[in-house]
């Protein structure tokens, strides 16, 4: 919040303005600049100007724009194109967008076709968003998929774009990217560019549906009306969403001419929205033509076809009219409309193609289509049904014979075909149903009724009746409507048992004579196969079958043949067994123990199917089959076994007692296990005898020591434990009192020993006296590696606190340390410390000269009670000698150049005679107390 | 001439900043708020001659004010709405509940600042 009054400052800015604003802005301009040469504050303006931007539109979104620039936060956003990150660059490219950067143009069109999607979208849109042309340049190089909703946005920036003069984007419908090209069709119908029409027609044919359904739009809207043969000529291998988007195309923008095409597609389609969707346009093109026929009572109009002249089929209408009562055509006949039936004829004469096709479309609705067969199948299978469903059949079947009299003077022949084809249908279901079963047809039609909604119309088949339909779907958008009459597919007029009774139910429940099934869209493939080539499976006699055909059958026999087969069987099933338990190992008795030959004979198979193993590696003890060999019935316990181990073991190793390669189980492992490859140096030692005596010959005898010799072992085996360099005069002794040369030679070991120990203890004394020469380390210059300049100082306070002379070094290199607060604290920490280490060595002198004196004067004490208890001294006379020792001192250094040692002449005590000694060298203290006490005696000798 | 009196009810800090500075340097004497609340309770002390409220406001929104000062206040200043652009019921609610005038963001501060002045023009 504190940078937004200056940002408003900066915004609102005019160059007109009076001197005082204008200074204003000049401080302003300071301080911001000031201000954002901290990175924080840099972070915070630039998202303070990106939220801005979003709430401000007009002239202060340009100056908005003009501020990011002029502060150089754009230059920000450049950095972070250089990044390695992808959302950083991402990030950069989206800020210089939003900024409108334009300069940033040529840097960011670089990441068009980056493999980053996010790095790339935003690239797109930046591409779209800074220059007019980026839109060109995009859509010329983008080589990745571009998404609905990324084609939206960059729909929402060109819409968004002011003076934006699009280009031409047929361009573009060339292009090798699929998604270039629908966003092309897309942008071409956004901007309406109807110049591209012969393109767009091209692309009809694209194999891309999502483009064909898009392109289909774009024809639609601009009107072009040069692609309906095009659309008619992809129709039939389109998809039914895009058959959809076809027929509603060409009810568009199609004419009359265009009508039979979509009479044929609606006969011959099978499914429902393309179906509807065929009618629909029918409509368009020619209101009125198809009229509605769903949930219509039909009752009056039904009959009025029953009048229609119709020339039946004499053998159908004999059987008919034998089968089906009278009376119940009489009573059909009596529920006739006459205003039905000029309705029908009147618009049936009027418009030619209209009448066929909206008879077609009746068609498909009334009850003749499928209830022929329904009366068929009700007399073959059950004659004895009940009258109601004879007199739907009757009725069922004289509008059959009803509807095809319309065409019939076009396709007499035809229909001829069909009654005759369904009157051998009718006979030949009578014998079929005389022995219950189902003929192929029927299968074929029940086959043909589950699949006629997948098949597409062009993979049709038909046979006899409806071979005329294949003629439709090749002819498609060519040929003229009149071949509309073949709507009578529906002839093969079979049915299975299962649909016999789905049509009984049906017709009990739709008594109103609904003729909602379809079964004219069932196309119907069969084969008219007569009752005399039907083979007669009764005939037993006549069988004359290859057994091998029925190999899939079970086969059955009797009880006493079943036990002999078992019996064989069993056999075979034991020797299968017995192969599939080739894992275990195979003790056989005799009886089936293969001969060797078999077993050579058996073996290459194993090989050819096995590895070629030398080692026992990934193998189990199951893997190995042994044979055991039976010899006679002698116990087992008295053979010998000896095992034969094959090199390759193979699935089976055979263990022979002749082998003679190798001698037991464990050489053969080794072996087995290329341990016995590893090669072993050893030397031969040819002692024979050895070889023939048992092994308590080689333990030596024991010697024996008298008792002498047994002291003396004794003796030295102590002292080798326990003595050191002491025990050498000892053994010196030992060594010149013995006789016995193996104790002497004892002894000169030990003496050797004892006297390296000497050695070697005096060199480890020097060691350890030696003082260790460890450079001076200061715990601070640790410390000081890892932290910053605030804690330094911190620290180099603690370093005068509790520092000493080690500090001293580490504290002489930071003085020339490149912060200059460090160095001028180092500065002055090392004068602390060398002051403070200065003093402490004068205290501890001091300490010690003090410590001195109280001594010299104990001994000074002592010597003169000892030697002389009867003389006093005062203080005076005290300080007096000790000043005259001290300035001798200086005189005689050679009083002070012998080598003592502190401790050992404290801690001796002399006997008194050696004191008594005249005094040549007189063994002194380092105070110089003996001295002192002669100088005593001589000055007080002096001044007497 | 005295300066107009104008109160800004706007959540948006940055903008509210913004268009404050606008509407002073354009010779008005702006009271910002943010919160409906205190823009309420501001109302029933003083009325200035000019609202420029925003829609969507914490505790009380710019539809509430509206009502506020039209059905309670029983005032007829002139009230120009802040909304965000697409969202048409708002709008014609409010107009509905008696905004004069109504401008949809992004804002523009000078538009905003002519229809300040048209709206005072027309009292």
């Amino acid at each position: 919040m504190e940078l937004s009054p200056m940002v408003s400052e900066f915004l609102f800015y005019e160059e007109n303005a009076d001197k005082e604003e204008k200074s204003n802005y000049i401080d302003l301009k300071i301080q911001i600049r000031e201000l954002i040469k901290n990175d924080f504050n840099r972070k915070i303006l630039t998202e303070v100007l990106l939220d801005l931007r979003k709430d401000v539109s007009g002239d202060t979104k340009q100056r908005l724009f003009k501020l990011y620039q002029d502060l150089g936060l754009d230059q920000d956003a450049y950095e972070k194109l250089k990044s390695w990150k992808w959302e950083v660059i991402a990030k950069g490219i989206s800020h210089l967008t939003q900024m409108q950067v334009e300069p940033a143009y040529s840097f960011i069109i670089k990441f068009v076709n980056n493999r980053r999607h996010t790095v790339r979208k935003q690239a797109e849109i930046a591409a779209v968003t800074l220059k007019p042309e980026g839109i060109n340049y995009f859509l010329d190089t983008t080589r990745y998929k571009i998404s609905e909703w990324q084609q939206l946005k960059l729909l929402d920036v060109l819409r968004n774009r002011e003076n934006f003069e699009p280009p031409r984007f047929k361009y573009w419908l060339t292009s090798t990217n699929k998604h270039v090209v629908l966003f092309a069709i897309r942008l071409i119908k956004h901007y309406n560019q109807n110049d591209a029409n012969a393109a767009l027609i091209e692309l009809v044919k694209h194999r891309n549906n999502q483009i064909k359904t898009e392109t289909i739009q774009c024809i639609q809207e601009f009107y072009v009306t040069d692609a309906i043969p095009m659309l008619k000529q992809v129709f039939p291998k389109c998809n039914v969403d895009l058959k959809v988007s076809i027929l509603g195309a060409i009810g568009e923008l199609g004419d009359e001419t265009d009508i039979a095409f979509l009479e044929k597609v609606a006969a011959s389609e099978g499914n429902f929205a393309v179906k509807s969707k065929a009618f629909g346009a029918i409509n368009m093109i020619s209101p009125d033509t198809i009229m509605p026929t769903e949930g219509l009572d039909n009752k009056g109009i039904q009959p009025v076809l029953s009048d229609l002249p119709i020339e039946k089929p004499k053998e159908l209408e004999t059987q008919e009219t034998k089968e089906l009562p009278q009376k119940h055509v009489e009573e059909q006949e009596d529920v006739l409309s006459q205003e039905a039936i000029e309705a029908i004829k009147n618009r049936m004469s009027a418009k030619k193609m209209e009448d066929i096709s909206s008879e077609d479309h009746q068609k498909s609705s009334l009850p003749t289509e499928n209830e022929p067969s329904m009366v068929l199948s009700n007399e073959i299978n059950s004659p004895s049904k009940a009258v109601s469903e004879e007199e739907i059949a009757e009725n069922n079947i004289s509008q059959l014979e009803k509807l095809t009299e319309p065409t019939e003077a076009k396709n007499s022949d035809v229909i001829e075909e069909q009654t005759e084809i369904a009157k051998d249908k009718l006979e030949e279901k009578e014998e079929t149903a005389v022995y219950g079963e189902t003929t192929k047809e029927d299968v074929s039609i029940n086959d043909e009724h589950k699949e006629q909604t997948c098949i597409e119309s062009e993979k049709y088949s038909f046979t006899t009746a409806s071979s005329i339909s294949i003629e439709l779907t090749e002819d498609y958008g060519n040929k003229p409507s009149s071949s509309i009459d073949l709507d009578f597919n529906f002839l093969p007029i079979v049915i299975e048992e299962s649909n016999d009774k789905y049509h009984q139910n049906n017709s009990t429940m739709n008594e109103s004579h609904q003729p909602e099934k379809d079964i004219r869209q069932i196309e119907v493939a069969y084969e008219v196969i007569k009752v005399e080539d039907i083979p007669n499976p009764i005939a037993d006699d006549e069988f004359d079958l290859d057994i091998s055909d029925f190999e899939f059958l079970p086969i059955v026999i009797d009880n006493e043949e079943e036990s002999q087969v078992i019996e064989n069987s069993e056999v075979d099933n034991l020797s299968e067994e017995i192969d599939d338990l080739n894992f275990l190992p195979l003790v056989t008795d005799g009886v089936f123990e293969p001969t060797t030959e078999e077993q050579e004979q058996e073996l290459p198979m194993e090989e050819a199917n096995e590895p070629n193993l030398t080692t026992l590696e990934g193998y189990k003890l199951s893997d190995f089959e042994i044979d055991f060999e039976q010899t006679d019935n002698t116990p087992i316990e008295a053979k010998e076994p000896v095992f034969e181990l094959e090199e390759e073991p193979l699935a089976s190793i055979s263990i022979d007692a002749d082998s003679s390669n190798a001698d037991d189980v464990i050489s053969w492992l080794m072996e087995q296990n290329e341990l016995g490859q590893i090669e072993v140096d050893f030397e031969e030692i040819n002692t024979p005898f050895i070889q023939d005596e048992s092994y308590s010959n080689l333990i030596p005898e024991p010697i024996y020591y008298d008792e002498h010799e047994t002291y003396m072992m004794g003796l030295l085996d102590d002292l080798q434990e326990l003595g050191d360099y002491r025990e050498i005069p000892l053994l010196e002794e030992l060594l010149a009192g013995e006789t016995k040369t193996f104790i002497k030679d004892r002894i000169s070991q030990l003496i050797t020993t004892f006297s390296q120990h000497i050695t070697d203890d005096k060199k480890a004394k020097k060691e350890e006296s030696a003082p260790l020469n460890l450079p001076n380390f200061s715990v601070f210059a640790d410390l000081f590696k890892s932290i910053d300049t605030e804690a330094k100082l911190i620290l180099l306070d603690e370093v005068v606190a509790v520092g000493d002379e080690k500090e001293i070094e580490f504290l002489d290199t930071l003085l020339e340390d490149p912060d200059p607060q460090i160095r001028k604290k180092a500065q002055t920490v090392l004068k602390t410390l060398v002051t403070k280490v200065s003093t402490k060595s004068d205290t501890k002198n001091f300490k010690k000269k003090v410590d001195d004196e109280v001594l010299t004067k104990e001994l000074f004490d002592n010597q003169m009670a000892r030697e002389n208890p009867s003389v006093t001294y005062t203080t005076e006379e005290y300080q007096e000698v000790i000043s005259e020792i001290e300035e001798n001192e200086y005189f005689d250094d050679e009083f002070f150049s012998i080598d003592f040692e502190v401790s050992e002449v404290l801690d001796k005590t002399y006997p008194k005679k050696i004191l008594d000694l005249p005094v040549e060298a007189v063994e002194i203290t380092p105070n110089g107390a003996s001295l002192m006490f002669q100088i005593y005696q001589f000055t007080k000798a002096f001044h007497r | 001439m005295a300066r107009k009196s104008l109160l800004l009810a706007e959540d948006d800090e940055l903008l509210a900043s913004l268009l404050n500075f606008r509407l002073k340097k354009g010779g008005y004497d702006v009271v910002h708020s943010g919160d409906g609340k205190q823009v309420k309770e501001y109302l029933a002390q003083r009325m200035p001659d000019i609202i420029v409220s925003d829609i969507m406001m914490p505790y009380f929104s710019g539809m509430e004010l509206i009502d506020y000062v039209r059905n309670e206040l029983k005032s007829k200043i002139p009230i120009i709405i802040i909304s965000s652009a697409g969202n048409e019921e708002n709008v014609i609610n409010a107009f509905e509940l008696g905004a004069n005038d109504f401008i949809s963001k992004p804002v523009s501060p000078s538009e905003l600042l002519v229809r300040v002045a048209r709206e005072l023009n027309k009292n």
